[in-house]
């Protein structure tokens, strides 16, 4: 139903949707969505949205304005005298919370960091089948008989052959009266997608540094969601052995022990062969590190199995690197020095601090693969 | 909506229950309303008609998120004007409409004869109207 205050409904929603724009920075360094997240919406914490109104000036206090004036009179009154302040008893400005859909949010995202809409890779996957009344038959099941078309179709042959009688008006359809409601089957087509999350638990990662990854995975999850009917969204945690784990796991797990990149890395593949053959799947993997892997021949043997198995069955490969006071940092540099520039479906990202979340998410998903 | 049957049943009863009381008010109008639409109204400060301002909007979303939560809902509303509008909430039982009902008529007495009240413009319902009207023509 259509109401009066739909207007100044969605006139609030653009205000609301400016607001989130603003601070949109702050919400993706700091992570204050989270633990808010429903199935559909996510509450946004605003600062209470002033309203509008008049504020008068002082009354004689000088100044323009106030009649003939002299030679010396100040033409705005004057900044007073700093008072001494006292604690303050009022509560503070309570923030009101809004809802804002998943798919709003991602679109904000998207105009925010200007974000390219991802091309799904060509093979659309019939999916969906859809069934839906469109029209009417001369046959059909009685349980589908639609009594109005029924009537009037047996209405106007009665007229038509003159035996319809006002005064009597009784109608009787016969067999070609009948009419029935059909349906068309449609298939829609719908293209899958998968994110593979990886991340390094060993010892150096602490706390901050999975913080971060949880709030760059959220923000990744949003936008590829906007972009793909079905997204599939899996995980592994690794140090020295890899584990696939549910999403709880993930962001929670505080392991100890040394890092083998290549471990992560043979699971992925697998999962991705056995799983989600490339042709029907567009594949996302993510790894979050802090770039400190053990030996030099692991490092051989991860960027090995990325340049044979994951990239070339991948939309793009995505390694964040984020600092910690522990690691090394070497392996992003690794990456770098064997793939060059050639492979553009490997996106490299170091990620120092909370604050250089933003522009990471910007790398990983501004090529719009 | 006007109000359905047994509702305008128990509105004469009351009214007369509010007369015996001594109780001396406008004719009152009751509208049954949908919870959207109350809270519209109420968004609204209790005039049907106002303005186009994004404020109302957002005491809209206040006031449906509430009712939606289960926090917050509006039983009632009744502005001073003559005749009394009074709105009641589709869907209340028969005991809160009979109650509210009732405490209506106490509310149109006060509008009508409380002191402070005495000089208040009872056309309010079209002063709101108008400025509305005047405010989208200059808009």
């Amino acid at each position: 139903m259509t109401q009066k205050i739909d207007a100044d409904h969605a006139r609030f929603r653009h205000i609301v949707r400016g607001k989130i724009k603003e601070n949109l920075k702050r919400y993706m360094s700091q992570g204050e969505i989270f633990g808010k997240k429903g199935k559909d919406v996510v509450s946004v914490p605003l600062p209470q949205i002033q309203l509008p109104r008049f504020r008068y000036g002082n009354k004689d206090m000088g100044g323009v304005g106030h009649g003939d004036g002299e030679i010396g009179d100040p033409v705005a009154p004057g900044d007073g005298e700093q008072g001494q302040g006292e604690a303050g008893k009022d509560p503070g400005q309570h923030a009101i919370e809004v809802d804002v859909s998943i798919e709003e949010l991602a679109d904000i995202l998207g105009e925010e960091l200007e974000l390219p809409r991802i091309e799904p890779r060509g093979q659309h996957k019939l999916e969906a089948e859809k069934s839906r009344f469109t029209g009417i038959h001369k046959v059909g099941p009685e349980s589908l008989r639609h009594f109005k078309r029924t009537y009037k179709a047996a209405l106007k042959r009665q007229i038509a052959l003159g035996t319809y009688n006002p005064d009597n008006p009784i109608v009787i359809p016969i067999r070609e009266d009948m009419r029935y409601r059909s349906w068309r089957t449609s298939w829609i087509p719908e293209s899958n997608a998968v994110i593979i999350y990886m991340m390094d638990v060993s010892g150096s990662m602490g706390e901050e540094q999975k913080h971060i990854v949880r709030i760059e995975s959220f923000w990744i999850d949003t936008w590829l969601q906007s972009q793909y009917q079905g997204l599939e969204v899996r995980y592994i945690t690794h140090d020295a052995a890899a584990r696939e784990v549910d999403r709880e796991t993930f962001f929670h797990t505080r392991e100890s022990g040394g890092t083998m990149i290549s471990s992560a890395y043979q699971l992925c593949a697998d999962i991705i062969s056995s799983d989600y053959p490339s042709g029907d799947w567009n594949v996302y993997p993510f790894h979050f590190s802090d770039g400190d892997n053990w030996s030099n021949d692991d490092t051989r043997l991860s960027v090995d199995l990325l340049k044979t198995r994951i990239i070339p069955h991948s939309n793009q490969f995505g390694y964040g690197q984020v600092e910690s006071p522990y690691g090394s940092g070497q392996f992003i540099k690794d990456l770098r020095e064997s793939f060059g520039e050639d492979e553009s479906r490997l996106v490299l990202s170091e990620i120092p601090d909370r604050d250089a979340i933003i522009g990471s998410i910007k790398e990983f998903l501004g090529k719009g693969r | 909506m006007p109000l359905p049957r047994y509702l305008a049943e128990l509105r004469e009863e009351i009214e007369v229950y509010a007369k015996d009381y001594g109780l001396d008010f406008f004719e009152v109008i009751f509208d049954v309303l949908p919870y959207n639409t109350i809270n519209m109204i109420a968004a609204y400060g209790g005039f049907p008609t106002r303005y186009p301002h994004w404020r109302f909007g957002m005491e809209y979303e206040q006031l449906s998120k509430s009712y939606t939560f289960g926090l917050s809902k509006i039983y009632e509303m009744v502005i001073n004007n003559d005749p009394s509008y009074a709105y009641l909430l589709e869907g209340n039982s028969i005991v809160e409409q009979k109650t509210v009902m009732a405490h209506v008529y106490g509310h149109s007495d006060f509008f009508k004869n409380n002191n402070f009240f005495q000089d208040t413009n009872r056309k309010m319902m079209n002063e709101m109207g108008n400025h509305a009207t005047r405010i989208r023509r200059y808009m």
